[in-house]
């Protein structure tokens, strides 16, 4: 007992030591120019749990100020510690984290269990989805923190290492408060939980204590451009090479000048395809790391022929996948190869090789096509338009997003590849949330929407369109795809609900492995909905502004470019990326 | 002593300014201000309506931007979305307009949707200005250049100036004014490099202290140059031709050459007899504009990255934040209001013959 | 140095005033000439078309844009007997001339005056225009001169425009153009657009303004009963040029001129009736494109071959009274035999 005190005391002790020996650092030279649609005060603010505060603010550039407890590499499926040091499962039971004793606050003072602690008891308050997983979060020591699983799974894990943590001397009162009234029992909808939300929320602190290598006040949010200034006290202050983050405002049309004018160092907007060209001659250079989704031809299986499988697999034969990447996106989207509704690079990551070789990568083959339809009764007319076997035209309206430049044009090849082999499809716009609903209600027989998702886990691509658009995740009426999930395959009853469960039931890969396998195979196999293209990432990397990128086969640039797990956050805060000649 | 009739004059003048104002104004009572006050409920009702008649909803959207920005799944992403925000959809809406008009009749904009605990007023305050100073120069110089400019062309009519200046107002009026603005972006600056669009675009330097210093206001004015010069482009154009042609029915009247007649100086001719009269059918349009100036030009306010109250409604709207764009419309709309009443008191003032309260007694 | 006689104020000489148009030139009046002398009241008579209006807007220099005047003088006698012509003026010069010293009331009086300012404004501004700053002095000059009118003057030099009646902006024009005690009035139709009772009043009025005030005025009219009234000499105006002039009862009562009988005959009167009224037949010509020789020779009962080949000279047939018809002698009998058969043309 004595002995912990005491070593809590000579940590405490250290770590007040620690940042006068940090502090010698001088802040580095050059400036990292980013953009990013930030909020500008009223709007914007620096409490971090609300929305227009940091962490919805920034954008990747939130992760430059809070940290989290690890970094996702995609291309290994996992996790590099950063405010943390380890982590374990306790069986079924628990998931706990050693944090790191050596990180410190921008203000100098230690990154403990309590902050982490006091994160979770306020994100409590405010619902945070952590709750669907964990039960209890429980201070093991200064530099431990324990949390009871309620849902034992990897994505438990996923989502609490990818957790900033917030600084008490900021949200302490409010953590206090959090705590009693969790410890009062107070009912999740009770007055005084309600009460407590909206304090939360309405919480204005003055300051960012902040653990990355860049703070900033309200201050430095301009409208054109807001600044975040490096800090001695991080764990990456070292390590990071620019002094200075200045990220325009805009969104895409706001920030395309600016990036073909050479003032940008690094941009994550989506550019559409004509300024992805003027891009590249401008001399920039395009990162196109994966988004693990793409657009898909939905069908309504409610519908027939298109209930068949054999029609969806012909048609998966006679849309040429690389047209239809190239047309949808440039050079941003690849051809769907493995038709497995994952993305092809995390089935390369899932599955061994000789399940991927087992799958139907469906290469563009009309005449196998032909053999498939004819083979169940199918015929073509005088004018060579296909009938089924009931003698009726195959026929259908394709509705596709009229704002959607990428995917209206994924459509509209579709239904003219379609039409060539002898279908009789005829494309309508329709504006976009109004699809949506549309396809919800299943009000529709072939359309354009997304397989996969933006989430790197198994569950999450095949439930991609399984469960936002399927009756089973839709609401009383809604029939969407209308996709059985339950079927007979190869002989076997298959609960496709379940086997996408297991894909990311327990705590071990390997036990999930051959449900992923399998799920992988029968969605190869039926074709819920047909993959097209993968979209990519097309971000512009000003080298100018910025050195040190590795190659484009670098396992980093598997990361992607959302906000969460950036490849560039990764790059700038590690040192990788250094300041270019026109930065200095 | 011979000083005297001379402020008499001055008095008296003042005194018949006064009374026209008066006169002028008190049409305006109780039954105007109720009839603008029904047509602001009504509008306010109508989007009311009309903004939740939108597919999606903030936590759909929100939950979208999670799933991009978080890679989680959408599940998971519209759980978190949900806590963020004070809003249920699943409220009935009449319940929510009650609830709403409550709050209203206190002058209670209510809190931002999607920015949980910010004030919808503080929004307005905060991009209310920027839009109303930048659009309403732009406004106010377009339509003084047109006033001044078509008055010339016609009257030198047929000359270079009226040909030359015809020309480019009819390409102007045709154009855009996001066009104009993608072309000086594009052009002059990204291609030529005239102008440094890093610095020159936003509202204010950041760098700068904000307060009445003259590098500051200095600074405001330097960076509205783009968007001001872009609205003006972009309406000037019609404010010529319309002055123009207005200017040459005024000056085929009678009561022009009969001014000319009576040995009147050119200048006194110009203005109090051909401008006045030929400004009239302007009044109206002029007003108009007004009203519109607080909503902004949208994309105008996008492209030079001129954070205005145009800009924040696109924001909310793409957001779904139902109370944010509540209250612009509804700034909007007390603002349309507001310069119909304007026009009326300003066409009264300007034509004696539509002057409320009829003959002189 | 141009002269002139003596108690001559206004001398319109030899004066061809065009238009210039898309479709060419119109000669809108020929060669006209006349001497307006003190105190005399000149009617310029003739149907719409004519000319007469043009020819009074170029006496005070005031033809549109596309108007010109191309040939001859007019020459004016101020009050200190100097001899100007008009058409040496410069612009600072001509305002100075108009209204102080020729005052016009327009042929379409009704909207000769802004309707957005008051009718002191224009006074004020009228007088300011000629250097008489004093606003009291101006104030009580019109008020005056809007009481010899018959208006009420302090409502009246108050109002807008559009408060008043057309005969009483009639009347406020009529002061107006007194205002500055002018040698010379041009008056083109007044009494077009007014109703017959207003008519008389005007009539009333301009006559005491001119017994008072001892201005010479040029009438222009299509009514040949008020031209008789009022003037002392009458011109016939026919497609742009005098066809016949001379002293109001020589015009009337010996008329000399095919035209003239012709608008004589048109007269409406107490014995002939309405409904007997009979008008020349046909239009005054195209002037851009004008007949030869004698331009009334197509729509003229009494014309010969000679008079569509010569232009008639303007000849002075009887003392003061020119005329340029080869015909004349046969308009002479008629219109004496006109004479007799209805005591007066002005047989109100
Ligand atoms: N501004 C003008 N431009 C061209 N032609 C004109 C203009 N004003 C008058 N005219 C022509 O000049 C001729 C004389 O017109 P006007 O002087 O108004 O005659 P009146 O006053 O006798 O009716 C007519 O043929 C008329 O068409
Ligand atoms: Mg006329």
């Amino acid at each position: 007992m004595r002995k912990v005190t005491l070593l809590v005391l000579v940590a405490l002790l250290l770590g007040s030591v620690a940042p006068v020996l940090g502090q010698t650092g001088e802040a580095p030279a050059g400036t990292f120019y980013g953009a990013w649609p930030y909020f500008l005060p009223p709007d914007g603010h620096l409490n971090s749990f609300s929305t227009g505060g940091p962490a919805s603010s920034l954008g990747l550039y939130y992760r430059w100020v809070e940290l989290p407890m690890a970094y996702y590499l995609a291309a290994e499926a996992d996790y590099e510690p950063w405010l943390a040091e380890s982590w374990e499962f306790e069986g079924e039971e628990a998931f706990v984290v050693h944090l790191r004793q050596d990180a410190l606050w921008s203000d100098g003072s230690p990154i403990t269990a309590d902050d982490l602690i006091g994160t979770y008891a306020i994100g409590r308050i405010l619902k945070w989805s952590d709750f669907n997983y964990v039960g209890e979060v429980e201070k093991v020591d200064d530099f431990t923190v324990r949390f009871t699983l309620a849902n034992p799974s990897l994505l438990a894990r996923h989502i609490i290492l990818r957790t900033t943590i917030r600084n008490m001397t900021v949200y302490g009162d409010l953590a206090q408060k959090a705590l009693d009234l969790y410890a009062s029992g107070a009912a999740i909808d009770s007055e005084a939980w309600l009460a407590l939300q909206t304090e939360i929320k309405e919480f204005r602190p003055e300051q960012v204590i902040a653990s990355g290598p860049f703070i900033y006040t309200l201050d430095d949010v301009g409208d054109s451009f807001m600044s975040l200034h490096w800090q001695p006290n991080s764990i990456f202050s070292e390590s990071v090479q620019f002094g200075t983050v200045q990220i325009w405002y805009g969104e895409t049309e706001a920030v395309t000048p600016l990036v073909l004018d050479g003032k940008v160092t690094y941009a994550t907007h989506g550019f559409p395809p004509a300024t992805d060209q003027a891009m590249q001659d401008a001399g920039l250079r395009i990162i196109r790391g994966p988004y693990n989704y793409g657009a898909a031809v939905y069908i309504n299986h409610d519908v027939y022929p298109w209930s068949r499988p054999e029609v969806r697999q012909a048609m998966a034969m006679v849309i040429d996948r690389a047209e239809s990447a190239f047309l949808t996106k440039g050079l941003s989207a690849l051809p769907v190869q493995y038709m497995g509704g994952m993305s092809d690079g995390l089935i390369q990551l899932w599955l061994s090789e000789d399940e991927v070789a087992a799958l139907n990568t469906y290469a563009y083959d009309p005449a196998a096509a032909e053999a498939l339809l004819l083979g169940i009764g199918f015929t073509r007319n005088a004018e060579g338009k296909w009938l089924d076997d009931n003698g009726d035209p195959v026929a259908a309206e394709y509705t596709f997003q009229a704002e959607w430049a990428d995917y209206g044009a994924a459509a509209q090849n579709a239904v003219e590849q379609l039409n060539a082999f002898g279908f009789d499809i005829t494309g309508r716009a329709v504006q976009w949330q109004q699809l949506d609903e549309d396809i919800k209600a299943g009000n529709f027989t072939l359309s354009v929407r997304s397989w996969g998702a933006s989430s790197p886990f198994p569950t999450d691509q095949l439930n991609g369109p399984l469960r936002s658009w399927n009756y089973t995740g839709l609401t009383e009426g809604q029939t969407g795809l209308n996709f059985p999930m339950e079927f007979e395959w190869n002989g076997e009853q298959i609960d496709f609900t379940a086997l996408i469960a297991a894909t990311g039931a327990g705590l071990d890969r390997e036990v999930q492995q051959p449900f992923v396998a399998k799920a992988v195979a029968i969605f190869n196999d039926l074709l819920p909905v047909i993959p097209l293209s993968e979209a990519l990432t097309n971000n512009p990397l000003n080298e100018n502004l910025a050195s040190g990128a590795p190659a484009d086969d670098d396992p980093i640039w598997r990361n992607g470019g959302g906000s969460a797990d950036n490849y560039i956050t990764y790059l700038a805060l590690k040192g990788i990326l250094t300041p270019g000649p026109d930065a200095m | 002593m011979e000083a005297r009739p001379d402020i008499q004059v001055v008095d008296s003048q003042s005194a018949a300014l006064w009374k026209t104002l008066r006169r002028a104004l008190t049409g305006f009572t109780a039954r105007t201000l109720l009839q603008g006050a029904i047509t602001i409920w009504a509008v306010m009702t109508f989007t009311f309506i009309l903004i939740r008649q939108m597919p999606s909803n903030p936590v759909q959207i929100e939950a979208e931007r999670i799933v991009r920005e978080e890679q989680l799944s959408y599940d998971e992403a519209y759980s978190r979305a949900a806590a963020l925000f004070d809003f249920n959809p699943d409220q009935p809406i009449i319940e929510q307009y009650v609830e709403y008009l409550g709050r209203l009749v206190r002058l209670d904009l209510g809190q931002s949707i999607t920015s949980a605990g910010t004030p919808v007023l503080d929004q307005i305050l905060q991009y209310l200005p920027w839009t109303v100073f930048s659009v309403g120069l732009g406004l106010l110089i377009s339509f003084t250049i047109g006033i001044f400019v078509g008055m010339a062309m016609a009257y030198w009519r047929g000359g270079i100036l009226d040909n030359v200046v015809t020309a480019i107002a009819s390409i102007l009026f045709g154009i855009p004014n996001y066009i104009i603005a993608l072309l000086i972006i594009l052009i002059l600056g990204v291609q030529l490099g005239l102008i440094d669009i890093a610095n020159a675009l936003g509202r204010v330097d950041p760098t700068l202290e904000p307060g009445f210093t003259p590098e500051y206001i200095l600074s405001i004015l330097q960076h509205a140059l783009l968007p001001v010069f872009t609205y003006v482009a972009a309406t000037v154009g019609g404010w010529i031709l319309t002055m123009k042609s207005s200017t040459i029915a005024t000056l085929g009247e009678e009561y022009v050459t009969a001014a000319h007649a009576r040995g009147l100086s050119q200048w006194r001719v110009l203005t109090a007899y051909v401008g006045r009269n030929a400004m009239l059918p302007l009044v109206t349009r002029l007003a108009i504009s007004i009203g519109f100036v607080v909503g902004g030009s949208v994309i105008i306010e996008d492209i030079y990255r001129y954070r205005g109250l145009g800009k924040f409604l696109v924001t909310a709207i793409v957001a779904r934040d139902y109370t944010s764009m509540q209250g612009v419309f509804l700034v909007i709309a007390i603002s349309v209001v507001f310069a119909n009443i304007l026009a009326d008191v300003l066409y009264g003032a300007l034509d004696p013959r539509v002057r409320v309260g009829g003959k002189e007694r | 140095m141009d002269t002139l006689p003596k108690d001559v104020v206004l001398s319109v000489q030899d004066i061809s005033i065009s238009y210039l148009a898309h479709r060419g030139r119109t000669q809108a009046v020929n060669r006209v000439s006349f001497d307006l002398r003190k105190g005399e009241t000149l009617a310029l008579i003739g149907e719409s078309g004519c000319g007469k209006s043009t020819l009074s807007l170029g006496i005070i220099r005031l033809l549109p844009k596309t108007g010109q005047i191309d040939q001859g003088k007019i020459l004016y006698a101020s009050r200190g007997g100097e001899v100007i012509n008009l058409l040496d003026l410069n612009n600072r010069q001509l305002r100075d001339f108009r209204w102080a010293e020729c005052a016009m009331v327009f042929q379409a009086a009704l909207n000769s005056l802004n309707p957005v300012i008051r009718v002191r404004d224009m006074v004020y501004d009228t007088a300011r225009a000629h250097g008489r700053t004093d606003r009291e002095a101006t104030r009580k000059r019109m008020l005056e001169l809007f009481r010899r009118v018959r208006l009420d003057p302090d409502r009246v030099f108050n109002a807008y425009p559009h408060e008043l009646s057309g005969g009483m902006r009639q009347r406020v024009l009529l002061a107006m153009g007194v205002l500055l005690d002018p040698q010379v009035v041009i008056l083109d139709e007044p009494t077009t657009a007014v109703d017959i009772l207003t008519q008389r009043t005007i009539l009333e009025v301009l006559k005491e303004l001119r017994e008072s005030m001892g201005f010479s005025i040029v009438f222009i009219s299509h009514d040949l009963s008020i031209a008789a009234e009022m003037a002392d000499t009458v011109a016939t105006m026919y497609a742009g040029e005098i066809v016949e002039i001379g002293p109001v009862n020589e015009v009337f009562y010996r008329a000399r001129h095919a035209y003239t009988f012709g608008l004589l005959e048109a007269v409406p009167t107490l014995s002939s009736g309405a409904q007997d009224l009979i008008s020349i037949p046909g239009s005054p010509p195209d002037l851009i494109e004008p007949p030869t020789g004698c331009k009334f020779h197509p729509r003229c009962p009494l014309a010969t071959p000679r008079c569509a080949r010569e232009v008639p000279p303007l000849v002075e047939e009887a003392p003061g009274h020119k005329v340029a018809c080869f015909e004349s002698a046969q308009v002479l009998a008629q219109s004496q035999r006109l004479a007799e058969s209805q005591h007066s043309p002005a047989g109100l």
